[in-house]
């Protein structure tokens, strides 16, 4: 037989590149060469996206698109793990490509740097194969479910928050629900926390989004013990995770249904009651008179010592506040009696005025409307824009997170 | 004595800081179906009645949107819905669905 000749189901380059996975049973050659063509959008370049992009191009993906708008801030760096100290301020989508090509230059990277809205995500859409949803809110992930279904293309959907994660693969083979055969309508936005309230621990994001990237290998693979139809659950501070069967597609549902009423994209932000972005909300609850700025605080606490209530929650109490500052949640000036709040302050007959601050001037508005009602020989006012202003107009070393 | 059987009831993706604890063993009248479940969580479990509406409708007659009940790991689509007997030693998962990346 000619020394030259031999069998190959792998180029040599691959072979060689990516031999601890060709050894792994029901990968394999098969698995490497159907991820090789795979075309894979990974909608959100945060917490999840980075470890979904950093795993899926190591592992040799054909196609990785990213969407993002966002840029990658300080307080991005301790989940986004793909970023360095100096991208902070550059386009995320950019910066999660050239993190990928440097790693793995034989995948084609493709940077969305937009904001996905009904307008654009068919177009983006069409061009791939399987969709991960990395995103933060809740209007955006009822878009991309919707047009994963319109399109036919399986939906990896990971989330997290503080210490918990969840996964699912919706839109799978005929049995599989879509998000929104779970959830036909919208929760209601005010019961909604996110990472930005509610704060996330690095790894959590990094193990959910690890496992997104593991379950689009079994997809691109044709492993069928993926996650459709069921949910993983993972919580990560007592160690624990479970998975749980799911119900089967609604034949009723409004986009994977018999008969859809959805067949093109709807407005989600009216959908939702919420926008398509985790940001920080701005509310105007009280009249001007009720309300001072930092700057004038600042001079009312230089003449004589306030008694300023911090609604915080302790976590947050505990970062950084003023010396003056008395911790009495949002929570607890609802609940609380009168008296108890009064004794926390250390309010006397004397006493006519309280100020309330909080993170960035909302909670304080909605204490001092509840406040009012129980006190009522005090004059209550918020200080507007909270310590985020006082951090950036007074004293920036005060610590703003 | 009345005719009650033991379950647990867990709290996960953030409806435990809505009650006292995240998982906690009770006692519920035998016979109760899921609806009942509701109402016994909403009249002796929830601790921050302000935010009630994180876990339940307004009459306590079905989950807030965007929650999924599970008996045993299994979610109540699966079964009888809000019709489903529950038995002694069931343990009955409210879940709050995440939103964070």
């Amino acid at each position: 037989m000619d020394e030259n000749e031999w069998v190959a189901g792998i180029s040599r380059k691959d072979a060689g590149r990516y031999s601890r996975q060709l050894l792994v049973d029901d990968f394999g050659v098969n698995g490497q060469k159907n991820l090789k063509s795979s075309k894979v959008l990974i909608v959100g370049a945060g917490g999840l996206g980075c470890p979904v992009a950093t795993y899926l191009g190591a592992a040799g993906v054909g196609t990785l698109g990213i969407v993002d708008y966002d840029q990658i801030s300080l307080d991005n760096l301790h989940r986004q793990v793909a970023y360095k100290e100096t991208q902070v301020g550059q386009s995320k989508a950019q910066g999660l490509a050239e993190q990928i090509k440097s790693q793995n230059s034989d995948v084609n990277v493709v940077v969305h740097n937009i904001s996905l809205d009904s307008s654009n995500a068919v177009e983006i859409f069409k061009n791939y194969n399987i969709v991960c949803d990395c995103t933060d809110n809740v209007a955006t992930r009822y878009l991309i479910n919707d047009v994963c279904v319109i399109l036919n293309i399986p939906l990896v959907s990971g989330s997290a928050l503080r210490w918990d994660g969840q996964l699912s693969v919706y839109h799978y083979g005929p049995d599989c629900p879509c998000f929104r055969c779970l959830f036909p309508s919208a929760p209601d936005p005010s019961s909604v926390t996110n990472c930005n309230e509610g704060g996330v621990l690095g790894p959590i994001v990094g193990t959910i989004g690890s496992m997104q990237a593991l379950e689009v290998m079994k997809i691109a693979a044709n492993v069928p013990s993926t996650l459709a139809g069921k949910l993983l659950l993972f919580d990560g501070r007592e160690g624990k995770s479970r998975t749980i069967r799911l119900r089967k597609r609604d034949p009723k549902c409004a986009v994977c249904g018999d008969n859809p009423t959805i067949t093109t994209p709807i407005d989600y932000v009216v959908f939702c009651g919420a926008g398509a972005h985790d940001k920080i909300e701005h509310l105007n609850l009280l009249a001007e008179c009720d309300r001072v700025n930092v700057e004038e605080y600042r001079d009312i606490r230089k003449n004589q010592k306030q008694i300023l209530l911090d609604t915080r929650p302790p976590v947050e109490f505990e970062i950084a506040h003023l010396p003056e500052a008395i911790n009495v949640t949002l929570n607890e000036c609802r609940s609380l009696p009168a008296a108890e709040i009064s004794s926390r302050l250390g309010i006397d007959s004397s006493e006519s005025n309280v100020y309330v601050i909080c993170h960035r001037g909302n909670d304080s508005q909605r204490a001092v409307l509840l406040l009012r009602e129980k006190i009522d020989k005090i004059r209550f006012r918020d200080i507007i824009g909270g310590y985020e202003d006082w951090a950036n107009k007074i004293n920036d070393k005060f610590p703003l997170y | 004595m009345s005719n009650t059987i033991p379950v647990t009831i867990d709290f996960s993706g953030g409806a435990e800081f809505l009650v006292k604890a995240k998982a906690q063993k009770v006692q519920i009248p035998a016979k109760s179906t899921l609806r009942d479940v509701l109402k016994f969580v909403r009249d002796n479990l929830v601790t921050d009645v302000h935010r009630i509406n994180m876990l339940l409708s307004d009459d306590a007659s079905e989950v807030a949107h965007g929650v999924i009940t599970l008996i045993n790991d299994t979610d109540t689509g699966l079964l009888s819905e809000y019709d489903t007997v529950i038995e002694a030693g069931d343990t009955i998962t409210f879940v709050s669905t995440l939103h964070g990346g």
